[in-house]
């Protein structure tokens, strides 16, 4: 292993950022400079070495990163994998990431997982379970994390929290802050039926430490329609509207343009971030 | 609403074996859309999620067969062989096993073997770095030590053997080279190193005394054990010429004295 050559932390600005893709590395390199902070999947860099580390290592000298975690299953009722955990602490005090975050879901049951992001039944249960699980981690790594609102197909039935005030009540407990995904909000808002800007509103602001802004796909069936969390499009003009909305509670916060299947070159990315920058330029002018 | 882990252990069946039991049908709001059809949408994300993981692994092994018939056996693999890690770069490691007991596949003997080179590929692509030794530094050693020496291989390594024309093959579906558009199968056995040197991959072809020779090296004999070993097989092995191209090669990366 090379020696560590990060020294300090880099902390993530109130900027707009771009979720890094290996296919990206050479152009997102060469404009590193450019953009304001860079967030990548930490499992993608559980390897040792070889390209991604050389990239990663190299893009972190221009600009600030941020781990955004997908295979941790938080949520899970398997006991945490020590030897994944072992291995994010090892890429955090390696590359002294701005931001460390995960998700409100579970992938993993019984040894087995699927590597998505499963729903998560919204009870007492489950917010025990979750808060003892993120707690964990915290303790684990030395750091707080954030926990991500993700998209959901289907409602649980009976009695269950609103899914803000179940990550507020997180967030209190644990020490946590939130990662808002406004598309996820939409996505979910559409598939459920409820009011989007209710929900945001109803989000504690100071647990809110970054934001993310993706594209989603809709599906037809002849029962009704779904919408999936597809990352995979621009950011569609009702979540930009959101997104606006979100800003005017939380004030200016990190926001990462999310872009993983189907991906454009690297310009449509930056004139994302470039549009959601704008945005926040507006929201830091408004607050000075 | 079920306890959690009653919940996950039901929705997993739903996943896997497309087994709506009453309890999880229970747990889930009914009105619009179907459950079954919400239920689908998990299970069609994760067959999309970690099939485009196997072809992202296995891309000689998509080309040759071609999207379908690739994704009717990533379904197949998805379902048979779970992934058991929440890092996706560790799905698939089965894969080769399971081609070679699919019926339908007896007509391609090489695939299995293909797939074997392109898990040791993705293995040594995300290996660890390491510098090399060179030759010098064994001036340090007094030579009475030499035959106790064991070396260690560079991390980013695989040995790997077949009687098929792996790199051949690879290339042709992988690059779809037009110049070779042909592979002849007889054309001859491979004993390869699969290696990252820097970022480059290569395939190193080795000689088969060279071979036996780094297998014993990689699981850990001294230099005598093993030139005693591969003297056995290859009675003409010359020790010193292939130690000497392992350290050109930049293979090793360190080495200790084992205890006489």
């Amino acid at each position: 292993m090379p020696p560590p050559t990060f020294k300090a932390p880099q902390p993530i600005p109130a900027s707009a950022g771009i979720g890094l893709r290996g296919e990206h590395y050479e152009a997102a390199l060469a404009d590193a400079a450019r953009v304001g902070w860079m967030e990548v999947h930490t499992e993608n860099y559980f390897g040792r070495g070889g390209v991604p580390h050389r990239y990663l290592r190299d893009i972190r000298e221009h600009c600030p990163i941020s781990f955004h975690g997908v295979g941790l299953s938080l949520g899970s009722t398997d006991p945490l994998d020590r030897a994944h955990l072992q291995r994010i602490r090892e890429l955090v005090r390696e590359y002294r990431p701005g931001l460390v975050s995960e998700h409100l879901s579970w992938s993993s049951v019984g040894g087995v997982f699927t590597n998505d992001l499963l729903p998560l039944p919204l009870t007492g249960e489950s917010l025990d379970h979750f808060a003892r699980r993120v707690d964990q981690v915290q303790e684990y790594l030395k750091r707080s994390i954030l926990v991500e609102n993700p998209s959901t197909y289907l409602r649980f039935a009976g009695r269950s929290l609103r899914e803000s005030d179940f990550l507020n009540t997180l967030a209190e407990r644990t020490g946590c802050g939130l990662l808002l995904d406004v598309n996820n909000v939409y996505v979910c808002a559409s598939n459920h039926g409820f009011d989007a800007r209710r929900y945001l509103d109803s989000i504690e602001p100071a647990h809110v430490g970054e934001i993310h802004l993706a594209g989603h796909t809709r599906n037809e069936f002849e029962d009704g329609d779904i919408l999936i969390d597809t990352h995979n499009r621009e950011v569609c003009e009702p979540v930009w509207r959101l997104y606006e909305h979100a800003l005017s509670r939380t004030g200016a916060k990190p926001t990462l343009i999310e872009w993983d299947t189907d991906l454009p070159s690297f310009d449509v990315l930056l004139a994302q971030a470039a549009r959601a920058q704008t945005i926040l330029d507006r929201r830091h002018a408004a607050a000075a | 609403m079920l306890p959690l882990r009653e919940f996950q252990a039901e929705f997993r069946r739903a996943l896997f074996e497309d087994a709506v039991t009453d309890g999880l049908a229970a747990s889930i709001h009914a009105g619009g859309i179907a459950v079954e059809r919400r239920l689908k949408v998990y299970r069609n994300n994760m067959m999309a999620s970690l099939s485009s993981s196997l072809r992202a692994t296995y891309p000689a092994i998509h080309r040759l067969l071609g999207d379908d018939p690739f994704a009717a056996l990533a379904r197949r693999y998805v379902l048979e062989h779970p992934s058991t890690n929440g890092d996706l770069h560790r799905f698939g490691a089965e894969f080769a096993r399971f081609l070679s007991t699919r019926p339908e596949l007896a007509e391609l003997p090489y695939l299995p073997d293909t797939a074997r080179l392109e898990w040791a590929y993705h293995r040594v692509f995300h290996a660890a770095e390491k510098q090399p030794i060179t030759a010098r530094r064994l001036a340090e050693l007094d030579p009475a030590d030499f035959p106790r020496l064991c070396f260690e291989l560079h991390p980013a390594s695989r040995l790997l053997y077949s009687k098929y024309p792996l790199p051949s093959i690879w290339r042709l579906a992988v690059h779809g080279d037009r110049e070779s558009s042909e592979v002849r199968l007889d054309e001859g056995e491979a004993h390869l190193m699969v290696a990252r040197r820097g970022l480059e991959m290569e395939f190193q072809t080795l000689a088969d005394d060279e071979y036996a020779f780094l297998l014993q090296l990689d699981a850990g004999m001294s230099l005598e054990r093993c030139c005693e070993a591969v003297a056995r097989e290859f009675p003409a092995f010359d020790l010193q010429s292939r130690l000497n191209a392992q350290f050109e090669k930049r293979n090793l990366t360190g080495f200790s004295l084992r205890d006489a």
